[in-house]
């Protein structure tokens, strides 16, 4: 009977403060927020939570009413608007979960907006404020995405490395999953970026001789036959054959000068193209591969 | 049961006051959410019947949250929409009214102006819209009209002083402008090429293209005295020279408009500034 008095009393407190949360939830419009939501009416939820934040004073609510609002933009593909909506979030008296959940969706939505350095510092400061190390551990993959966006992939590596060791239940699950994150890191895969810089001084010395390096021969034979055409000109016909020094001077200073310079230009848009492929080409699969394993993980 | 009822009508959207929405559209647009705002404007606009006051903020509220997103043409006809018995007409009056020079449309904006009614409710309303009148006077370029309207100009308002100061400068600098021919700058890069560059004040370019229709002059020169006139080498570059010779001409007496459209739009956007600074100072 004593029980019976205590399991009721308990049951009466717990739906009471439950009723309680539920009650101040839908005051705040907490509920038909989400309803929004939940139909797809994406900019209507993202207002209602707007009004959320700008209705009550409590710190955990607006940072609640915040991520919900950043889910709505980034459903509507406002990644940007996500990021600095996040970023408004006062987290001075809010605990790890929230700092957590901030900093994440932040990285996240400056990711899905191609903003690398962004989503790094925000996962910097979470590093930094974030003490639980199981929350640190759910960002793990979204480091390794940015990372391998930043072309740092030995980091991503090791991240995924390590990531194995802890995930796998035992020596063979742990085994093949760094043997499926090794395979897909080895050194043959990891691209091997070109040097702009490099083919900017082979073009500047040879002409041709840059865009070759970067892979585009038949762009720099061209360049070549175009300058050493000039040249030819120049010097062969106008100065040589029929001493005319005005039209070599005018005439072939103005060739030279063109494709010259094109040349130098044109290597350096090259070096970007063939950088952004290569990366392109790794990452791409790197994606899909890190996604499988946080399926798996989780 | 009572319990029950409570979570009966959780999830449904919740009553407010047509004050409290209205607020909250005011906070979206003060944090810069001018495009959600806007939609929270329209959804009280569809979900609430209006008294003349309620329509009013409504409607100043729309035009300003359109006008920071730079829709300018559909903020003027909700700034046109406030009534003269409303706070916020004369701060309505004035946003159309350099919503209107921003686009360009002088008479609407100098329309806008005469028609504002009650101005002396406030301190500083009749020298205001003289101010604003002269810079429009300005833009059109009625010296005339502006001399008469800048008379009124007393400096005395904290808010507007540095920008009548201003205008009274502008008004010098666009009389002092010199009115350049184009005619007579492509006669003398006939003469000498790249001389009606120069004349029209792009000294620069003057010599640049005078060095390239020399050089080009040159080797044209080059080709006929030594291969001849019926030489398809001298045809050849003498039609360069002469392509290049006649565009230099043409470009002169071009960059003479050029020039003066460059002196006309570096002064025309001071005084849009000058004229736009103080309607924000004055009804942000």
């Amino acid at each position: 009977m004593t029980y019976t008095n205590a399991s009721f009393w308990i049951c009466t407190f717990l739906f009471a403060l439950f009723s309680i949360d539920a009650l101040a939830q839908d005051t705040l419009g907490w509920n038909y927020a989400h309803q929004l939501y939940q139909k797809g009416a994406y900019q209507s939820a993202g207002i209602e939570f707007e009004r959320i934040i700008y209705q009550t004073n409590h710190p955990e609510w607006q940072a609640k009413a915040s991520l919900q609002k950043a889910n709505c933009y980034k459903q509507m593909g406002l990644f940007w608007e996500g990021q600095k909506c996040l970023e408004k979030v006062n987290l001075m008296f809010l605990n790890d979960t929230f700092h957590y959940n901030v900093h994440h969706q932040a990285a996240l939505c400056a990711y899905l907006g191609e903003r690398w350095n962004d989503a790094e510092g925000h996962l910097v400061q979470m590093e930094n404020f974030v003490k639980d190390s199981n929350l640190l551990a759910k960002s793990t993959f979204l480091k390794v995405l940015v990372y391998n966006e930043q072309a740092r992939w030995a980091e991503a590596k090791e991240i995924l490395l390590k990531w194995a060791v802890q995930k796998g239940k035992n020596t063979a699950e742990r085994d093949s999953l760094k043997a499926l994150v090794e395979a897909n890191y080895t050194k043959r895969k990891i691209p091997r970026l070109k040097n702009a810089k490099a083919a900017d001084r082979m073009s500047t010395i040879v002409p041709g001789l840059g865009q070759t390096y970067l892979g585009y021969p038949h762009e720099g034979a061209l360049s070549f036959l175009l300058v050493a055409s000039s040249l030819t000109f120049a010097f062969y016909y106008s100065l040589w054959l029929e001493a005319t020094y005005v039209t070599t001077f005018t005439v072939g200073s103005y060739f030279i000068q063109s494709f010259y310079y094109g040349n130098i230009r044109r290597t350096a848009f090259l070096a970007e193209k063939r950088n952004y492929k290569l990366t392109r080409k790794f990452n791409d699969p790197a994606r899909q591969l890190v996604l499988a394993l946080q399926h798996h993980g989780s | 049961m009572g319990c029950f009822c409570c979570c009966a009508v959780l999830g449904q959207a919740p009553n407010r006051s047509l004050s409290q929405e209205i607020d909250f559209a005011r906070h979206l647009s003060k944090k810069g959410l001018h495009n959600d705002a806007i939609f929270q404007l329209n959804r009280i606009r569809n979900q609430y019947s209006l008294s003349t006051p309620g329509l009013d903020s409504l409607n100043y509220f729309t035009g300003w949250s359109l006008y920071e997103i730079k829709s300018l043409d559909s903020g003027v006809h909700y700034f046109g929409q406030v009534s003269a018995n409303s706070g916020f007409y004369h701060e309505a009056g004035f946003f159309a009214s350099i919503s209107e020079v921003t686009l360009g449309n002088y008479g609407a904006a100098t329309r806008r102006l005469m028609g504002l009614e009650n101005l002396d409710q406030l301190s500083f309303g009749t020298e205001f819209r003289d101010f604003q009148l002269a810079g429009i006077a300005l833009l059109q370029a009625d010296y005339a009209g502006f001399d008469s309207l800048a008379t009124g100009f007393t400096k005395s308002y904290y808010q507007f002083a540095r920008e009548e100061e201003d205008l009274m400068n502008i008004s010098l600098e666009l009389r002092s402008i010199k009115n350049r021919k184009m005619w007579k700058a492509g006669m003398l890069s006939a003469v000498a090429p790249g001389a009606g560059k120069m004349y029209a004040g792009k000294t620069k370019e003057g010599v640049v293209a005078m060095m390239q229709v020399l050089a080009l002059g040159a080797v044209a020169y080059e080709q006929y005295r030594r291969y001849g006139v019926s030489d398809p080498r001298f045809i050849l570059f003498g039609g360069v020279f002469t392509v290049f010779y006649v565009g230099n001409i043409w470009g002169s007496a071009l960059s003479v408009k050029i020039k003066r459209d460059e002196q006309l739009y570096d002064l025309h956007e001071r005084i849009l500034l000058d004229l736009h600074i103080p309607v924000r100072t004055l009804f942000n």
